[in-house]
């Protein structure tokens, strides 16, 4: 380090003839810092859109930029992400007490009647502060504050576009058919819970639910449970239960059923003399023929020789307590696993795939030959061949291929 | 007139003289060192300069040094003293002056009193330690003269001139303190006797107590009864009778004969042999009014300052323990461990959400109050906790948590940020002729400090010796790419210079950046201030 160190200053010299500093406070200078690099931040200086957006975009912008405000801070408000936290609160209970006053009996007695009131209170008030934010936000757009540039109403507007994306990200995601699934496994629940719950108590629930969704704690708490193997194995199970079937055949695949639907087989000619050879003579000219570290080739009109590359891929995950362990997930692909026919299936380990029983066919090579290992994250997308912060499963092939003569 | 009395008055003259120097000198150099202090706020991330602190050290020296010298004339220190002897007024009302004096040996004449008191505050004051000086003129010297209020010590502060000036002062600290230890006893017996009722050294009081708590339990309204009830017939009560005895004669007993089942069988069993007859209420009082009579107030003082030190010591492992919930559970230091208590306690929360409703409060608390304590008897916990440490179900906990170490998933995509570098290069011999010079976090533009004061920037000569930013890693599987949009990262920076290709040129250097992914899995915990260094 210090022969570095002081290599660097000698060439800062030469470069700095003009520099009368001592020596030893360069090298001083030097050995503390060690380069660190810095973030990229984008908000760094921006040309203006002012002079460049035409005057009619300019002219409808302003006229919306009250109605981005106001979609803003609603969308502030769902998210919970406003600076006084106390003020959705209060809403969320006046909601719910309107609630409350919509799925009322009529029923004369004290305590109805105070819920009554206090429900058509809280949609008045709500009613009345909706129209007094509106109101005044116009009139401080119109007389208190400095008419907004282009740039700030690009900025609301990327806000607006932001937190929608936010809230369709966290939303659930379904396609038709699943909705449909979805309705007919949940009408008995949502009615059973509606008994057992009265319809009012079932409303407000709901109403709590759908207004808290988009916060924080509720997205927070919703991670925090995806964490545990017991609700992804719950999931998992409703979704089979949907589908019909997991997403990995859970038996494994045999030796036949690997090479009738296998992809890598090709098909080629052969020398006459290679031909005439047997067992181990004829693997060993095969091995030279075909080295296995060269891929093969489909011949035009090769029908001597069929060979089958077997890809039997073993999988592992990185667990905090122990690391890279070939511990899986009891729903996802299992320890060693073979692709056929674009479909991930489950596979014995290659030692026990070898054993069974070849028939006609025949090991080309001597063993299982592996790749290197290939990271992806938690899904199975590929991220790279290097182990990182965020790859939790690697996989790699182990090779082998058998062929069988043609008759 | 006499030598010495001429020596005294000479002195007082010149004490009264240089009095003035005296404060001027202190004044200017308390002011500095707090101008210093105040300023140096904003460098205080790179830790305040070790020659600042020797200073304010060394003056603080000084000045307590200066303040020995002083004779004791601080008028607000009077004020003061005035200030504590009128709420003394309350207590020298002539209620309460004793038959008997025990307090203390002087209190016969009021006024001898009072004169003794003023001559001996006096010479308490000319006699303050120097060390209470000294380190009071150290805090004064650390913190800014006006203490902001604590909930505006993080706001604006706008509204600072309205405080009054409310100084930290070690000595009146200390004064509040042995004030305080002298009046805790009260809190400190409280706490006693809870803590004899919760181990059953009081039996019929801990079964009162149970019986009580299972009043307030079926009826609240008993939590707002009790107090009203112990303030007339615990307090006032007995000082009415102190006041007006009844005159009803009570024989002191020599010797209880008799037992009480209820407590034989809280004490464990009904014993076989005949024990001496010692009574826990004979005893009690006994024991009460040799405290009456033999133990002093200072005793007292001392006992209560040990209890107060106690306190405080087990307040301070209750408050680390706190903390050490606050920053390392709750604040996902076991990412593992803090999931399962947030679920644990999700699940907790939703069962009584649930349950609470067909639930008999009352009942059950007042069940569990009397079950815990039968189970916390100390007749019945040895056993308890014999009979779990033998029980099998126990000891094959073990091996299950063994094989529960992968319920929890921890697959979160980490944070992802870019990082940029800039590598610059300096013009050789000919225009065309580029020559490496550095790798650096640094545009090393002509504005930059370090080019004008002729130095490189700071930097390194490889790629490799590279360092992501702290806490965060470089992402293994992306490597350094040159951004050929160099006008973009330019004008974000204000640079208006040629650009030729990646690269952005002067007159002597050229640089162009690379940029990188870093990874990081999680934030850093948040630490408690103190911890910062």
């Amino acid at each position: 380090m210090s022969t570095c160190v002081s290599l660097k200053v000698r060439k800062v010299n030469l470069h700095y003839k003009t520099v009368h500093q001592p020596k030893s406070d360069m090298a001083k200078e030097a050995s503390d810092y060690y380069c660190r690099a810095h973030f990229i931040y984008h908000h760094g200086q921006k040309p203006s859109l002012t002079l460049v957006t035409p005057a009619t975009m300019s002219s409808v912008l302003h006229r919306i930029y009250p109605l981005l405000l106001i979609a803003d801070a609603t969308l502030s408000n769902l998210m919970w992400i406003c600076e006084d936290l106390c003020l959705p609160f209060i809403h969320l209970v006046m909601v719910l007490m309107v609630v409350n006053f919509l799925c009322e009996d009529l029923q004369v007695d004290i305590s109805h009647i105070a819920q009554l009131w206090l429900g058509l209170m809280s949609l008045f008030f709500l009613a009345f502060s909706v129209a007094y934010y509106i109101l005044t936000l116009y009139q401080d757009l119109l007389y208190e504050s400095e008419p907004p540039t282009v740039d700030d109403i690009v900025i609301v507007l990327e806000s607006v576009v932001d937190k929608l994306e936010t809230i369709q990200h966290e939303g659930l995601s379904v396609n038709k058919r699943r909705a449909l699934q979805l309705a007919v496994l949940l009408t008995p629940l949502h009615w059973g819970l509606i008994k057992l719950v009265s319809m009012k108590n079932y409303c407000m629930g709901f109403t709590l639910m759908c207004i808290l969704y988009h916060s924080n704690w509720f997205q927070c708490t919703l991670k925090l449970f995806w964490r545990i193997l017991l609700t992804r194995k719950v999931y998992y199970g409703l979704e089979r239960l949907f589908n019909g079937h997991g997403p990995f055949p859970k038996k494994p695949v045999d030796f036949f059923r690997a090479i009738s639907s296998s992809e890598y087989i090709y098909r080629m000619a052969l020398p006459h003399d290679v031909k005439a050879l047997h067992s181990h003579k004829l693997q060993l000219r095969l091995q030279q023929l075909f080295p296995w570290d060269k891929p093969l080739h489909n011949d035009e009109n090769g029908s001597d020789l069929m060979v089958i590359e077997f890809k039997i891929n073993e999988n592992q995950r990185k667990w905090q307590a122990d690391g890279w362990t070939a511990r899986m997930l009891p729903y996802e692909r299992t320890k060693y696993s073979i692709e056929l026919g674009g479909k991930i299936n489950t596979c014995h380990s290659p030692w026990q795939f070898q054993e069974s029983d070849l028939k006609n066919w025949s090991w080309l090579d001597d063993c299982w030959r592996p790749t290197d290992w290939i990271y992806s994250d938690t899904n199975w997308d590929f991220k790279g061949v290097h182990d990182s912060l965020d790859c939790c499963t690697r996989t790699r092939a182990w090779k082998r291929r058998v062929y069988r003569l043609m008759e | 007139m006499s030598a010495p009395r001429k020596r005294e008055i000479m002195k007082t003259y010149f004490t009264k003289r240089y009095e003035k120097v005296l404060d001027s000198l202190m004044v200017a150099d308390t002011t500095a060192a707090v101008a210093t202090l105040v300023n140096g706020d904003s460098k205080r991330a790179s830790g305040l300069p070790n020659l600042e602190v020797v200073h304010g050290v060394a003056s603080s020296l000084f000045n307590a040094s200066l303040e020995k010298l002083k004779p004791n004339k601080d008028k607000e220190d009077l004020t003061l003293e005035k200030a504590t002897e009128s709420s003394d007024e309350f207590w020298k009302d002539e209620n309460f002056k004793q038959e008997i004096h025990s307090e203390s040996p002087n209190s016969y004449i009021e006024t001898d009193q009072d004169q003794d008191q003023e001559a001996s505050k006096v010479e308490a004051k000319t006699r303050q330690h120097f060390i209470d000086i000294f380190v009071e003129k150290l805090i004064a010297k650390m913190v800014p003269e006006r203490l902001p209020e604590r909930e505006r010590l993080f706001q604006s502060n706008s509204e600072d001139e309205k405080l009054g000036y409310q100084t930290v002062s070690a000595t009146k600290l200390t004064q509040n303190l042995k004030d305080l230890s002298a009046k805790t006893g009260g809190m400190f017996e409280t706490q006693d006797t809870i803590v004899r009722l919760l181990t059953w050294r009081n039996p019929s009081g801990t079964i009162t107590m149970l019986i009580l708590l299972t009043m307030i339990c079926f009826n609240p309204m008993c939590f707002l009864v009790f107090p009203l009830l112990y303030i007339m017939y615990a307090m006032m009560v007995p000082g009415y009778m102190r006041r007006h005895p009844l005159r009803r004669t009570l024989y002191p007993i020599r010797r209880a004969n008799g037992k009480s089942l209820l407590r034989e069988l809280a004490n464990g069993g009904i014993p076989k042999s005949s024990q001496p007859p010692y009574s826990f209420d004979l005893y009690r009082t006994n024991s009460d009014s040799l405290k009456d009579e033999n133990v002093n107030n200072g005793a007292e003082l001392v006992a209560n300052i040990r209890d107060f030190q106690n306190a405080t010591t087990s307040l301070l492992s209750f408050l680390s323990s706190l903390e050490k919930f606050k920053y390392g559970t709750a604040g996902f230091k076991d990412e593992r461990f803090s999931t399962l208590v947030f679920l644990a306690y999700f699940i907790g929360f939703c069962i009584l959400g649930l349950v609470s409703p067909y639930i008999n409060w009352s009942l059950v608390i007042s069940f569990a109050l009397w079950f815990g304590m039968l189970v916390i008897h100390p007749k019945t916990l040895p056993r308890i906790k014999k009979h779990i440490n033998t029980n099998p179900v126990h000891h094959s906990k073990r091996t299950i948590r063994d094989s529960e170490k992968y319920d929890v998933i921890l697959d979160e995509p980490p944070e992802v940020r870019f990082v940029e570098i800039f590598e610059i290069y300096e013009q050789g011999i000919t225009p065309r002729h580029w020559e490496f010079f550095k790798i650096s976090s640094q545009v090393f533009d002509s504005s930059d400090k370090f080019r004008k004061l002729q130095k490189p920037p700071p930097g390194v000569d490889s790629l490799s010796e590279v360092l992501p930013p702290k806490t965060w890693s470089f992402d293994e599987n992306s490597q350094w790419e040159v951004d050929y949009d160099a006008e973009k990262w330019a004008f974000e920076r204000g640079l208006l210079l040629p650009i030729q290709e990646e690269f952005l040129t002067d007159d002597m250097f050229k640089r162009r950046r690379l940029t990188r992914k870093v990874l990081r899995y999680a934030n850093p915990i948040r630490k408690p201030f103190y911890k910062y260094k």
